[in-house]
C-alpha cells in the first residue's frame, strides 16, 4: 500500500467495517443446526433379514432440527425404531417417523431403545463398514461411515 | 391379543410388580449394617429377588424336537434363562450377542453356563428358524418352545409378563411384546434369585465379574 493516497485508505477501513458488521449481523440473525454424526456401528446381523444400527447424534447448534429419513447402499430400506421397555421389563418395538434433535443436544440410538434398522441387509460381518445417510430438516444430509463390529459387548449402552 | 392373554398379561405384570416390591423391601428392614450386603444387590449387577424362583415345571421342546425339562436338564449347573423371539431385531441378539461374546472370554466352570432362549412367537420361531438365529451367537446356545399356554404357565411361574403378540395375520409383519429380563439359576441350589434386567445392569463387564461369582455363590437364606 505505499503511496496510495489517505483517501484510498480510508474506503478500504470503510469496507473492511462493513465486511465486519455483516459478518456480526449474520451471525446474530439467524439460528442454525450444526449437526454432528458419530460412533455408527452395528453387530453382525442377528438375522438375515434385518439389522439394527447405532449411532450418536449432537447438534451444537441454537436452532432445533429434526431427523426426517435414513439412506443407506446397504440395504433396500432403512426406518427408524424404538424399543420401549416398560416396568414390568416387557420390551415391544415401534416405528418412529421422526427424531427431534433440539438445540444444543445429544440423542444416542443405542440397544433397547433407538435404532435405525436395515431391512434385508447385504451380507455383513465383522470389520465391514457401510456408508449410511441421514437427512436432517435444517442440516441437510449427513452420511458417515458405520462399523460392523465383532460382538455385542462392543456396542454402545 | 385374546382376552385371555390380556388378563394373563395384567397377572403377569402385577406379579412382577409384586417381586421388585419384595425385593425393594428386603434392603430397606434390619439395621442398616446389616442391609449393606442386600440394598447393593449382594454385590452383584442384577436385582436381587425378595423371594427365589424354582425353575418352570413345563416341559419344553428344544431345537432337535427333543423334550426339555429345565429343572432336569440342567441340575447343578449354572443357568441362565431368557424369553425372546427370533424376528427380534434390538434386545434379543444384543442380549445373546453379550453373553455369548462374554462365555467366550471366561475361564472355569462358569464358562460352561447353559443358555437357554424360549420363543415366545410360536407361529415363527420353529425349531429350525431357533436354532438359525441362536447359531449366530453361539451354537451352544439351548433354544426351547412349547404351545403359548404353556409359554405363558412358565412366565407365570417366573412371575414375568406373557407376551403381547399382535395381529400373526397382518402383511407387514407382526410386532412382539416380551419380557426383556435375565434370570440366572444358581447350581447350588437350582433357584433363580437374581433378575437381570436389559441395559446398564447386564453389560459385558457386569455378565464377567458376576457369572464366576454366581458360579460358586451361597446365597443360602439371604433372599428369603
Amino acid at each position: 500500500m505505499h503511496g496510495s493516497s489517505p483517501l484510498v485508505r480510508r474506503l478500504l477501513l470503510a469496507a473492511l467495517f462493513a465486511a465486519g458488521a455483516g459478518l456480526v449481523l449474520s451471525a446474530c440473525g439467524a439460528s442454525t443446526s450444526v449437526i454432528e454424526v458419530s460412533g455408527a456401528v452395528l453387530p453382525p446381523p442377528a438375522t438375515p433379514s434385518e439389522a439394527s444400527l447405532y449411532l450418536t447424534i449432537t447438534n451444537t447448534g441454537d436452532l432445533a432440527d429434526e431427523l426426517l429419513s435414513v439412506e443407506t447402499d446397504a440395504a433396500p430400506m432403512a426406518s427408524l425404531h424404538k424399543t420401549e421397555i416398560d416396568d414390568s421389563g416387557m420390551a415391544m418395538m415401534g416405528d418412529t417417523d421422526t427424531l427431534a434433535i433440539p438445540a444444543d443436544s445429544t440423542v444416542r440410538l443405542v440397544p433397547g431403545g433407538l435404532h435405525i434398522m436395515l431391512m434385508d441387509p447385504e451380507p455383513l460381518d465383522a470389520g465391514d463398514t457401510i456408508s449410511i445417510s441421514l437427512t436432517f430438516k435444517e442440516a441437510g444430509v449427513k452420511t458417515v461411515e458405520a462399523t460392523v463390529v465383532n460382538d455385542a459387548t462392543e456396542l454402545p449402552s | 391379543m385374546t382376552n385371555r392373554r390380556q388378563f394373563l398379561r395384567t397377572v403377569g405384570v402385577g406379579a412382577a410388580g409384586f417381586g421388585l416390591f419384595g425385593a425393594a423391601c428386603t434392603g430397606t428392614d434390619g439395621a442398616d449394617a446389616e442391609s449393606d450386603d442386600n440394598s447393593d444387590n449382594l454385590g452383584f449387577s442384577g436385582t436381587v429377588l425378595g423371594y427365589p424362583l424354582a425353575k418352570p415345571t413345563v416341559t419344553f421342546t428344544d431345537t432337535s424336537g427333543q423334550p426339555y425339562n429345565i429343572a432336569e436338564k440342567t441340575d447343578g449347573k449354572l443357568t441362565l434363562l431368557f424369553f425372546g423371539y427370533t424376528s427380534c431385531p434390538d434386545v434379543c441378539p444384543v442380549t445373546l450377542g453379550i453373553v455369548a461374546a462374554t462365555l467366550k472370554r471366561l475361564t472355569g466352570p462358569a464358562s460352561k453356563a447353559n443358555v437357554l432362549f424360549v420363543g415366545v412367537d410360536t407361529a415363527r420361531d420353529t425349531p429350525q428358524a431357533m436354532r438359525a438365529f441362536l447359531d449366530r451367537s453361539s451354537e451352544e446356545f439351548v433354544g426351547l418352545t412349547a404351545t403359548p399356554e404353556l409359554i405363558d404357565q412358565a412366565l407365570t411361574e417366573l412371575q414375568l409378563p406373557a407376551p403381547v403378540i399382535d395381529d400373526p395375520n397382518a402383511d407387514e409383519g407382526y410386532v412382539v411384546g416380551h419380557a426383556s429380563q435375565v434370570l440366572v439359576f444358581s447350581p447350588n441350589d437350582n433357584l433363580a434369585h437374581i433378575i437381570y434386567p436389559f441395559g446398564n445392569d447386564s453389560r459385558g463387564e457386569n455378565w464377567s465379574k458376576d457369572l464366576p461369582r454366581l458360579q460358586t455363590y451361597e446365597f443360602g437364606d439371604t433372599t428369603r
